[in-house]
């Protein structure tokens, strides 16, 4: 007994600081593409960076104990398949080993990801539609929240929930992995045929030689994608300073190309800027989904469905209620409504005349209660 | 060694410190612990039974020591507030419109008490008094005749047209609220009588009416051969008995409603609310109950539009 109660808690204990990390995720999710868009110092990203490895850790170690205690009691079918272990699954492994932690480790390693633009926009496409996974974890939470009291409207809820988001995911990650696989015209081709278009003038035009620094620049000018121009012993051209470069570039903010002797850095911040713009109105969207899911629709459902249930019920099961099931004038043929109207026309008054409810005790209290003063 | 009563007292007094139980009157109070106790005799039975309370008796023996216990702890608390009611919070100002002066009041406020004294040991008429005591304790009907009186519809015409009360608000709810407090005089009086010649209404017949009313006029020489009549005819069917006073028929309603009143009663989710559900089961079973349908309807609106 004391055994069971210690589990218990170390049970709501874990469910609980789950239900805190999904928050906190939810918020590094949002603030890894915000800090994008917003241009944040790349100090500051690369914190969002290793935080939210940090939570696809915490995530993946969840999904794998939960598993592990579904597998030792024989049902890790329910627990995939009917608990939303599935949810569990796309919302940890995956991102940890295709999004965070490749991205930890190109950190650590001081590498970037992308070679090439092509490459890199390809890619770009995979990381984006793998991301998507973690806004599923708004799913878990409709696990830990309980938003209604009733168990019906509360299965009810979530399955049209998940059923919208993972609709929603879905769509986008496959169209994200399609990119990847099948180029489909976006605006990244566009931008990915720059620098090869500008490498092509600088070398055309010769640009890159020695004392022709000024029309280097003034050619820069008018592409603000190129960074910086290098030739094996100098730096021939550079936007910007190297504390400017120091503060705000990552290893995925720009692409490094050579030709000849020259090497070629281009800004893909803009492009990153536009994916995370798209991730932010997706997180935007699915959230606005699921808490209209839940306000909205959850309402509407206990309204029309669970709500009138439950007076009923009460109705019956217990001698002393006599409340009527209200009947909105709206939903009055509804087949719920219609039969609140039975309920309330022919059951509570018949209830009424056996004399039922007179005889009922409101006392809630069962001979447990008095235990003590009947042992003595 | 504690005697039989004290343990039945401690037992009756663990029952009545229910939360359940603190919003109620005290004769509901009393009237839920009954039927808890009878609900339950066969779980409480065994174990009242045992050496902690009465070993050996069976639960016949063990029930009216325990409802002995309850009756006396509820009188303790009734009684002064009953007194205090009638001393005070009933307004007999409507006395002089009955033909009876100011000055005799008191003599009338005395004889009620008395009278309802006696009509508290008799268990039928207590049962039948716990409606009408919480109608005034609550003074539910305070704020509906505050509404009947904005309306002046139905139930005002059929209070100061058809009876011919020409009463202002206040001397109105006395006149009903003394209805109510002699109401259960019906029970006490003709307690077996009411027995043979109920079927499965509730209604009693005419003739009883006279009968009962001739016997109470006796037993209450002061009070008002009109306020005698409010409350023998809450007994009678509106349905059978057209002529029934408006007072004795809002008198039955009230009665019956508030035998199951609760003050703070929560509503769950949708569901109507306490008043207007009563009244809407009531106005569908206004002919097993002899209730005035019509008044059933304005109630019901008052308490709709009131969130009652």
């Amino acid at each position: 007994m004391v055994g069971e109660m210690r589990q218990n808690r170390w049970v709501n204990f874990f469910e609980g600081f789950i239900v805190v990390a999904i928050l906190f995720a939810l918020l590094q999710t949002f603030f890894e593409d915000f800090a994008i868009v917003a241009g944040w110092s790349w100090s500051t990203r690369r914190m969002l960076v290793y935080t939210g490895f940090g939570f696809d850790l915490l995530f993946t170690i969840e999904f794998l104990v939960r598993l592990f205690f579904a597998l030792s009691r024989r049902h890790a079918f329910e627990y995939l398949v009917h608990e939303r272990g599935w949810i569990d699954f796309l919302a940890s492994i995956p991102l940890l080993l295709l999004n965070s932690g490749p991205e930890v480790l190109s950190l650590l390693g001081g590498v970037s990801l992308a070679g090439a633009v092509g490459g890199y926009t390809s890619m770009l496409s995979i990381v984006k539609a793998i991301r998507m996974a973690r806004i599923l974890r708004v799913l878990k939470l409709l696990r830990q929240i309980r938003n209604t009291e009733s168990t019906t409207a509360q299965r009810h809820i979530s399955k049209v929930s998940i059923i919208g988001v993972s609709v929603f995911v879905f769509v986008i990650l496959g169209f994200g992995l399609l990119d990847a696989f099948i180029p489909l015209p976006t605006i990244s081709d566009t931008y990915g045929q720059v620098p090869q278009r500008i490498i092509s003038y600088v070398n055309a035009a010769d640009l890159g030689a020695e004392g022709n620094e000024a029309s280097l620049a003034q050619y820069a000018a008018s592409e603000p994608m190129l960074l910086l121009v290098k030739s094996a012993d100098s730096t021939r051209y550079s936007r910007f300073g190297n504390e400017y470069y120091a503060t705000y570039f990552g290893p995925s903010d720009y692409i490094y190309l050579s030709s000849g002797k020259l090497g070629f850095y281009f800004d893909v911040r803009a492009l990153n800027a536009d994916q995370s713009l798209n991730n932010l109105v997706t997180f935007g969207a699915i959230l606005l989904l699921v808490i209209l899911m839940l306000l909205a629709y959850g309402t509407h459902f206990a309204r029309t469905v669970t709500d009138p249930v439950h007076v009923m019920r009460r109705g019956m099961s217990e001698g002393a209620y006599n409340l009527e099931a209200r009947i909105p004038v709206r939903y009055a043929t509804d087949e719920i409504f219609q039969l609140a109207e039975l309920y309330n026309s022919h059951y509570l008054p018949m209830k009424a005349r056996s004399g039922l409810t007179e005889e009922s005790s409101v006392l809630d209290v069962g001979t447990e209660d008095i235990s003590d003063l009947i042992k003595g | 060694m504690t005697t039989e009563s004290e343990r039945a007292r401690e037992f009756v007094l663990r029952l009545l410190s229910n939360p359940a139980l603190n919003d109620f009157a005290d004769l509901q109070k009393e009237e839920q612990i009954i039927r808890f106790l009878r609900t339950n005799a066969a779980r409480l039975a065994p174990a009242l039974a045992g050496h902690r309370f009465f070993p050996g008796k069976s639960w016949q023996e063990i029930f009216p020591l325990l409802s002995e216990a309850l009756y006396r702890m509820t009188d303790r608390q009734l009684l002064p507030e009953l007194k205090s009611i009638i001393g005070g919070d009933i307004s007999f100002s409507f006395m002089p419109f009955l033909q009876l002066p100011l000055s005799r009041v008191p003599d009338v406020r005395n004889q009620i008490t008395a009278f309802l004294e006696k009509l508290l040991a008799n268990g039928l008429a207590r049962r039948e008094f716990t409606g009408a005591y919480a109608a005034i304790r609550f003074r539910v009907i305070d704020r509906y005749m505050d509404e009947v009186f904005a309306r002046k519809s139905y139930v005002h015409f059929e209070l100061t047209k058809v009876q011919r009360l020409r009463l202002g608000k206040e001397e109105m709810r006395g006149m009903i609220h003394a209805t109510l407090m002699l109401k259960p005089a019906v029970h006490m009086v003709a307690a077996r009588s009411l027995d043979e010649q109920r079927g499965r209404s509730r209604s009693i017949r005419h003739e009883l009416a006279e009968t009962i009313a001739h016997a109470l006029r006796r037993q209450l020489p002061l009070v008002p051969e009109r306020l005698i009549r409010s409350a023998v005819n809450t007994g009678l069917s509106f349905t059978d008995n057209r002529f029934v006073d408006a007072t004795s028929r809002i008198a039955a309603i009230f009665a019956a409603r508030c035998r199951s009143y609760h003050p703070r009663m929560g509503v769950d989710r949708g569901a109507d609310t306490p008043d207007k559900s009563w009244m809407s089961t009531a106005r569908r079973n206004h002919r097993f109950h002899g209730f005035d349908i019509r008044m059933l309807d304005e109630f019901h609106n008052i308490a709709a539009e009131n969130g009652w």
